[in-house]
């Protein structure tokens, strides 16, 4: 599985691929972006490269382009069609994660998370992952 | 003060597998002649008008990022050891403000801001301000401070 994570904090980048690929995930790629333009021209350098993503996990507030910046745009840009987007987010409340998922993300996950749920949710979505 | 704890608390075990727990506040810890310190800050505004911070001597900064990051020599720089701070305050906000309930869930977070410098608490008055409350907090032995200021 490759996965994308974006994320303005590299400190959370690092954690998040870190129990992903303890999490026993069948992890192949993982690529870090730290905001939501970042991420696009990481999906266009890998479109290019005729690969893709199976897996995109990203962070709700993100300066320069959000999240939900991200998420509006990828289709406008024919990015990574079909790929699934985790956002992650500290605030369960925010409005702007409410946002997210009606503009197509397919869930979030609260931090802190443990592996275990970092797992369960990935499972959920990527079952052949798991 | 019990959200807060249980915040600090739930972030420690699940990011680190450590437990935290509130401790007496050592006012020396926080003069201003001493180690310098790294906060973050984040407002809750909306239905709620708080600033959360937290605040941490810079070695005890140092070894929270070795311990979010799980290893002990330095693949991180001083701009790592801040975002640690910065992504610990907002983990702790977002915690504190789940466990407030209705109307606090209508509150917006703001990114956190950082700074660094002797201690703000000299500023504040350990325990003692009308408008901030103070708690302390130790993980191996690494002291740091959480206030919540009322704006």
């Amino acid at each position: 599985m490759r996965v994308l994570i974006v994320d303005d904090s590299a400190v959370m980048r690092k954690i998040v691929e870190a129990v992903l690929r303890h999490a026993g995930l069948d992890i192949t790629a993982v690529l870090h972006a730290s905001n939501g333009l970042e991420g696009l021209a990481e999906l266009e350098r890998t479109a290019a490269r005729g690969e893709s993503f199976d897996l995109i996990l990203c962070d709700v507030h993100m300066p320069v382009m959000d999240g939900l910046g991200f998420l509006l745009e990828r289709p406008r840009r024919n990015l990574a069609p079909g790929v699934p987007v985790i956002m992650i987010t500290a605030d369960a409340g925010d409005p702007h994660l409410l946002l997210a998922i009606a503009a197509g993300a397919q869930g979030y996950i609260a931090k802190p998370f443990t592996l275990e749920q970092m797992y369960t949710r990935v499972a959920e979505l990527m079952p052949s992952a798991a | 003060m019990r959200q807060v704890d249980d915040a600090v608390a739930e972030v420690f075990l699940a990011m680190i597998g450590r437990r935290c727990a509130a401790v007496e506040p050592d006012p020396a810890i926080h003069a201003p002649s001493s180690t310098e310190h790294i906060s973050a800050r984040i407002a809750l505004s909306g239905t709620l008008a708080v600033e959360c911070a937290v605040e941490f001597p810079t070695p005890s900064a140092v070894r929270l990022t070795a311990a979010l990051l799980g290893c002990h020599h330095a693949p991180w720089d001083d701009a790592m050891v801040a975002d640690a701070v910065a992504e610990l305050c907002n983990m702790i906000a977002g915690g504190w403000k789940k466990r407030l309930g209705q109307p606090a869930w209508g509150a917006d977070l703001s990114v956190p801001a950082i700074s660094r410098g002797p201690s703000p608490s000299s500023d504040r008055g350990l325990n003692t301000g009308a408008t901030t409350i103070t708690r302390a907090y130790a993980f191996d032995g690494s002291p740091f401070v959480v206030h919540l200021t009322m704006l």
